[in-house]
C-alpha cells in the first residue's frame, strides 16, 4: 500500500510525498504506532483544494465541455466512542456510505469492481486503504490484504495503476499529504480529473466512465463519504 | 518620518492557571482517587452498562445508576505507542488498548502496561487486571492495565498498589 502509493505520487507533480520505495523500505523504516511504520502514515499537511459544482441547468446554459455528474453521494456514521463499538476492526459507515451512494447511482456492491474504473480513497493509513477495500466493496471481507499483496509487481492485477481496478492513482493521502479538510475535496476533484482524462501522467484508462472518491473522519474515523462520479459516457452505460 | 515599517517583537510566555469540572462524572474520579473503585452506570430502563459511565443511557436517553464494576477485564484491541504527545512521550513504548470490563458492555480506553511488551501479550482476548497508582489525583492516569499473571509483581512495586 505504501509502495504503491508513494509510487503513485511519483507521477503527480502535485504529490508532496513521492517516494520510490521497496516492501523493506516500509517494513524498517521507524516504528509509530504498531504495527504502522512511519511510511504506512500520510504526510499531515497543509495544502488546499477547490471544486466547482454547478447545477445541471447551468451546465447547459454555460455549455461546459466535459462535466463530471455526481450520480451518488451518501455519508453515514459509526458509533463515535470507539468503545461503545461492536465490532473494533470494521467502520460500519464506509458500508452504509457506500451501498447508499451506489445505489443512489444506480450500481451494485456486489459488483461493484467492475462498474468503476478507478477509487480515490482514504489512505491516512495504510490499513485504512486496505478495509476500504473490503468495506467498499472491491473484494470480500478478509481478502483486502491478499488482493494487494498477491498482486506486487504483476500488471493489470488489484489496485496498482495498471491494476484491474486502480485505488489511488494520484498517490491519495499518503503520496499527496493529508491537508485535513481540504483533502477530501483533493480526492473528488483527482477522480474528476481522471474521468475527464486530463490527469496527466498518472492518468488510468477510462472505459466505464465512472469512478468513486471516499473519505472519512471523525473520532475513530466513524464518519464514512462516498462519492460516484461519471462522465458523459459513463451516464449512459448502464 | 519615512522609511519602512519595523515592528519591535518581545518574546514572552503566558501562563494560564484554570480548573476544569469532570460535571456528572466527577463521581467516577473522586471514587478512583479515594478509593480505588472503578465505577460504571447502569441504565435504569434498558439495563444496559457503560464503561466509561455515562450519567444518561446514551442508546435510551433515560438516567443511569452508579454500580461498581470488577476490576478485572479483556482486551478488545490494542496497540504499542513508540510516539506520542509530549505529556507521554517519557512513558514510550507502551501499550493503550480498549478493554471491556467484566461486566460492563462497553470498552474503556486506558493504558496496558508489561514487563514484557511485545504485541502478543497484550491482544485482543488477554485477560487484564487493574493497577492504581499509590498517589492518585482523580485523573485517568491515576491507574492503569497490566496482564492478570503480571499483577502481583506490579503492586508490590513501591509506587503501586491493587484495588478493591
Amino acid at each position: 500500500m505504501s509502495v504503491k502509493n508513494h509510487g503513485n505520487a511519483i507521477l503527480n507533480p502535485k504529490a508532496q510525498s513521492p517516494m520510490e520505495l521497496s516492501i523493506d523500505d516500509v517494513l524498517f523504516s521507524r516504528i509509530i504506532c504498531y504495527p504502522f511504520k512511519l511510511l504506512d502514515c500520510c504526510l499531515y499537511s497543509e495544502a488546499s483544494a477547490a471544486l466547482i459544482l454547478a447545477s445541471e441547468d447551468k451546465v447547459k446554459e454555460l455549455k461546459i465541455e466535459n462535466p463530471i455528474w455526481i450520480t451518488g453521494v451518501a455519508a453515514a456514521n459509526t458509533d463515535c466512542f470507539i468503545g461503545n463499538r461492536e465490532d473494533f476492526g470494521r467502520l460500519y459507515s464506509n458500508i452504509f456510505a457506500a451501498k447508499a451512494a451506489y445505489k443512489m447511482a444506480g450500481l451494485d456492491y456486489n459488483n461493484i469492481k467492475g462498474q468503476i474504473d478507478l477509487a480515490e480513497l482514504h489512505d491516512a493509513f495504510s490499513g485504512q486503504e486496505v478495509i476500504s477495500y473490503e468495506e467498499l466493496g472491491f473484494v470480500p471481507f478478509g481478502e483486502g490484504g491478499p488482493w494487494i499483496e498477491k498482486t506486487f509487481e504483476k500488471s493489470g492485477e488489484g489496485p496498482w495503476l495498471e491494476g484491474e481496478l486502480p485505488c489511488c492513482p494520484s498517490g491519495g493521502l499518503i503520496g499527496c499529504g493529508h491537508a485535513v479538510g481540504a483533502t477530501g475535496i483533493m480526492s473528488t476533484g483527482e477522480a474528476a480529473l481522471q474521468l475527464r482524462e486530463d490527469a496527466g501522467k498518472h492518468q488510468v484508462p477510462i472505459t466505464k466512465g465512472r469512478a468513486i472518491s471516499h473519505s472519512i473522519g471523525g473520532p475513530g474515523a466513524a464518519y464514512a463519504a462516498v462519492i460516484v462520479m461519471a462522465n458523459e459516457e459513463g451516464l449512459k452505460k448502464p | 518620518m519615512s522609511g519602512e515599517f519595523q515592528d519591535h517583537q518581545i518574546r514572552d510566555v503566558i501562563k494560564i492557571n484554570y480548573k476544569y469540572t469532570m460535571g456528572g462524572q466527577s463521581k467516577f474520579f473522586i471514587e478512583l482517587m479515594n478509593s480505588k473503585r472503578i465505577l460504571g452506570t447502569k441504565c435504569k430502563k434498558c439495563g444496559k452498562t457503560w464503561m466509561p459511565p455515562r450519567i444518561n443511557c446514551s442508546d435510551c436517553y433515560e438516567p443511569a445508576d452508579w454500580i461498581e464494576l470488577k476490576q478485572t477485564g479483556t482486551i478488545e484491541v490494542s496497540t504499542i505507542v513508540w510516539y506520542t504527545t509530549s505529556a507521554f512521550i517519557k512513558a514510550i513504548p507502551y501499550g493503550v488498548g480498549y478493554i471491556k470490563l467484566d461486566g460492563a458492555e462497553t470498552a474503556l480506553f486506558q493504558g496496558i502496561f508489561s514487563e514484557n511488551l511485545v504485541p502478543s501479550k497484550i491482544k485482543k482476548g488477554k485477560r487484564v487486571k487493574a493497577v492504581f497508582n499509590k498517589e492518585r489525583e482523580g485523573k485517568m492516569t491515576d491507574f492503569f492495565f497490566v496482564p492478570e499473571d503480571e499483577y502481583e509483581r506490579w503492586i508490590s512495586k513501591p509506587e503501586f498498589e491493587g484495588g478493591t
